[in-house]
């Protein structure tokens, strides 16, 4: 490479620099401007639609948007043949653009035009002719959109406080997510289960992360939370035969002496350690003398007998008993193996009614977690019947529980039982968590009220001054009413209404409002 | 070719001195005698369109002077033979008294060649110069003779008057180099015109080249560099003449027929060479290319109904292809 080439390139690559300066101010500036514009239409936008925090995301986006354009520009370095012409436009005539493609020439004609060329290039006062700074258009349309922006942050949005509750619930909805997420890591890792219950209670949990992210409102995620608790609890109980089966062959074992061991065993090992266990049982019985084997012939046989719903275990059992009524201890591997099948099976399912019973417990703390975290007040309800006798208000609204006579119902603010049949009966309001069964909530029924009975009245001191007043109440025997889900009987009340509001004289308005009212507590 | 800058610089100043010279003597114009020069520069032919009165002749003449380059004149008229223009052979007797053929030249034979109204001549005679104006040879019976050196020939048409007339072909439009449309002169230039050619005054023209000078000049005006960018452009513009190509501009779409043949691209390349050292610089511009482009590419695209309907004219058609080419 000639001097002359080499001299032109200096001076060319730092007019590339300039350019690339300019060209990556640019980019941001455009970046930024693009970035408001979609700024001002969004904040357009969040008065018609809810959108959180829109003055932040837009200044998020905006210098989001305009690094991009920096990173962007400044990794686009401009091509020589760009550059060249940048320069000629300032009146040179193409003389850098061929310049450039004769660097390596040394023709007459190519030496007498680089010379040219580098002259003009010399000539140009570069500071003045492109200096380094913004387009003024784009710097003008930026000033405006931050102007507007500004002005419209203290234009009150009708669509904020919906955002916000928006937001809440989105973030509510991560969070159960989350605990989903742990809970389901729980169950993969939890080795007493079975491949295929844990596909199967994790198939309910992906159901409940569906019905979560199409969750509108914190009603929703409390009704998947429970919903989803309740077919696990379905799921334990499934099993709670064999827990129980479980539980009465250690205790009948646990009785006797020489089987206690066992017992010990069948509640300590694993499904694994069973079988070698049996064996080291069936060594010990061996050694054992007739009384004693008649002795646990007879509690295993008893307990065969108790067995209703587990036949196999049932038959297991009683080979068991017949083996050692006869006293014939030579090989028992057969009667063995079969129990420790059956047994083996209520071991697994225990696991897994315990697994299911521990996880619906979690999803209720989540639940109560949500409550808590949201800081909303629900309006729970809780419910309950007296069957009892006595006196009391009948119906009324009152502090404390209820107490009285018939199936009372009344407002409660204070404490609730945790049983779910409570006595006395009413709808509580209260804040926190309130214990709900199923997908819809329970409420009371009540089946009879007001039957035949004797009459009672209700005493009270007379002062000097007041008038009395004498209540006659029925002291009927009240029958315990059914708690139910509420959609069970909603359909008949709402025909009692609509009946009723058809054959009285109210507004139309009210009429509709009436309905509405009813259409709403069937969603 | 071996060049040294004292041969470039002189080139330089040699257009400079026969663009002044010729200038004094053809009032006006001066556009048109640059295009002329240039074609000259660059080895083409030139098809002058104009009223009559304008100077064609004039100009032809005074170029003929300035280079020292000999000038004939035809007028094409429609009994105009082909033989009228490159010559015929003729029985002629020896010193001995035997009778043998003899080539006798035609006018065709001279460096500057102006065919004066050559739409009038018949197509017959039209085509006598087709081979003249691209390979400069002649060819009688079995003989062919190159025509001396430089050649260039300067053919006019009248606009106006089409009847009787046989419009050239378009493969003879093509060989013209440019086509130069010539304007009635300003009324300050007319004055002047009518001052010079009404009264005894006579200009001394002075000779500033000769032919073997411009054909020197010609090799190293081939030398000029042009840039790439510039180049593509230039190749551009003539694609852009194709309406049948994709990507073709809408102008082109709406109102060419056929567009301009590679001819045009060398012509506007070798021009635009030419123009740059005139212009004093070493290397061709995009102002080169598109100074170059209306006469270079005027005659060489064709209109089509829609257009002549609309009133658009080849020139503004070129304009428009000017501005839709994007530089790059």
């Amino acid at each position: 490479m000639s001097k002359l080439d080499r001299e032109l390139l200096q001076l060319f690559r730092k007019v590339r620099d300039r350019i690339h300066s300019n060209l990556i101010l640019n980019y941001a500036i455009i970046g930024a401007a693009a970035a408001l514009v979609c700024s001002v239409l969004a904040v357009l936008l969040s008065r018609f639609i809810p959108i959180y925090a829109i003055y932040s995301k837009a200044a998020l986006g905006v210098l989001g948007i305009s690094l991009i354009a920096v990173i962007y520009g400044a990794f686009k370095t401009p091509g020589n043949r760009q550059v060249a012409l940048k320069v000629d436009s300032l009146g040179l005539q193409e003389r850098i653009l061929t310049a450039v493609d004769l660097i390596g020439e040394q023709s007459t004609f190519a030496t007498l035009e680089k010379q040219d060329a580098l002259q003009h290039l010399k000539a140009i006062n570069f500071k003045k002719a492109m200096p380094i700074r913004p387009n003024k258009k784009y710097m003008l349309l930026c000033a405006l959109l931050i102007s507007v922006l500004t002005v419209s942050a203290f234009v009150p949005n009708p669509m904020a406080e919906k955002a916000r509750e928006i937001n809440l619930l989105k973030q509510e909805i991560g969070k159960q997510q989350k605990k989903i997420a742990q809970v389901e890591k729980k169950i993969a890792k939890n080795a007493k289960l079975t491949e295929e219950q844990k596909k199967e209670a994790e198939a309910k949990l992906q159901e409940l992360k569906k019905e979560l992210k199409a969750a509108q409102n914190k009603k929703d995620i409390d009704k998947a939370l429970q919903k989803t608790e309740k077919k696990l609890e379905y799921l334990s109980e499934k099993y709670t035969d064999s827990k129980e089966n479980l539980e009465k062959l250690i205790n009948t074992l646990s009785q006797n002496q020489a089987t206690k061991q066992l017992a010990d065993m069948i509640k300590n090992s694993s499904e694994q350690q069973l079988k070698e266990n049996l064996k080291q049982f069936a060594e010990q019985l061996k050694k054992l003398d007739k009384e004693q084997l008649k002795q646990i012939s007879k509690d295993i046989s008893d307990l065969a007998n108790q067995i209703k719903n587990n036949p196999e275990l049932k038959q297991s059992l009683g080979e068991l008993a017949k083996k050692l009524a006869s006293g014939e201890m030579g090989d028992m591997s057969d009667e063995l193996d079969q129990l420790a099948d059956s047994m083996s099976e209520l071991m697994s399912d225990e696991n897994f009614s315990k697994a299911m019973e521990d996880l619906a417990k979690q999803l209720g703390e989540m639940q109560d977690g949500s409550k808590d975290g949201g800081g909303q007040q629900t309006a729970g309800q809780g419910n309950g019947n007296n069957p009892g006798t006595g006196q009391g208000q009948g119906k009324g609204q009152g502090q404390g529980k209820g107490q009285g006579g018939g199936a009372g119902s009344g407002t409660d603010m204070g404490q609730e039982n945790p049983t779910p049949i409570a006595p006395g009966g009413g709808i509580q309001k209260k804040d926190g968590s309130t214990k709900k069964i199923g997908e819809y909530e329970k409420i009371f029924t009540s089946k009879t009220l007001g039957g035949d009975g004797e009459q009672s009245n209700l005493k009270g001191q007379k002062n000097n001054s007041g008038s009395t007043d004498q209540v006659t109440t029925d002291k009927s025997q009240s029958i315990r009413g059914n708690s139910v889900p509420y959609d069970q009987v909603m359909g008949e009340y709402k025909q009692q209404a609509l009946d009723s509001i058809n054959s009285s004289d109210i507004p139309a308005g009210m009429k509709d409002l009436i309905k509405d009212y009813f259409s709403s507590l069937e969603d | 070719m071996e060049l040294n800058e004292k041969q470039i610089q002189g080139l330089v100043e040699t257009i400079v001195n026969i663009e002044a010279e010729v200038g004094r003597a053809i009032i006006g114009q001066k556009e048109i005698v640059r295009q002329v020069l240039l074609a000259v520069l660059a080895g083409g032919n030139v098809l002058l369109e104009g009223v009559p009165g304008l100077g064609k002749t004039q100009l032809v003449k005074t170029l003929s002077k300035v280079m020292d380059l000999s000038f004939s004149r035809i007028q094409f008229t429609p009994d105009l033979m082909p033989a009228d223009v490159v010559g015929t052979n003729i029985i002629v007797k020896g010193q001995n008294g035997e009778t043998r053929f003899e080539f006798q030249k035609g006018p065709i034979f001279s460096n500057l060649v102006l065919a004066d109204e050559i739409n009038r001549a018949t197509p017959k005679t039209q085509s006598a110069l087709l081979e003249a104006m691209q390979e400069q040879t002649v060819t009688v019976g079995k003989s062919t003779y190159s025509l001396s050196q430089p050649f260039l020939v300067l053919a006019t048409q009248n606009p106006i008057e089409m009847e009787g007339t046989y419009p050239l072909p378009e493969a003879q439009m093509d060989r013209f180099l440019f086509k130069l449309n010539l304007q009635f002169p300003s009324f300050s230039e007319l004055k002047e015109i009518i001052d010079i050619t009404t009264s005894n005054m006579s200009i001394e023209l002075n000779k500033v080249v000769n032919g073997d000078q411009i054909l020197e000049m010609r090799k190293i005006i081939n030398e000029v560099p042009v840039a790439k960018a510039v180049q593509e452009y230039a190749l551009k513009l003539v694609m852009a003449t194709h309406s049948e190509i994709e990507g073709a501009p809408e102008a082109s779409k709406k109102y060419i027929r056929f567009g301009a043949s590679p001819r045009a691209a060398q012509a506007i390349i070798k021009t635009a060479r030419a123009r740059a050292l005139m212009e004093g610089r070493y290397n061709v511009s995009f102002d080169d290319v598109k100074y170059v482009a209306y006469p270079s590419l005027r005659h060489r695209f064709f209109l089509n109904f829609d257009a002549v309907a609309d009133g658009i004219t080849t020139d503004d058609l070129i304009r428009e292809l000017l501005e839709a080419v994007k530089i790059e």
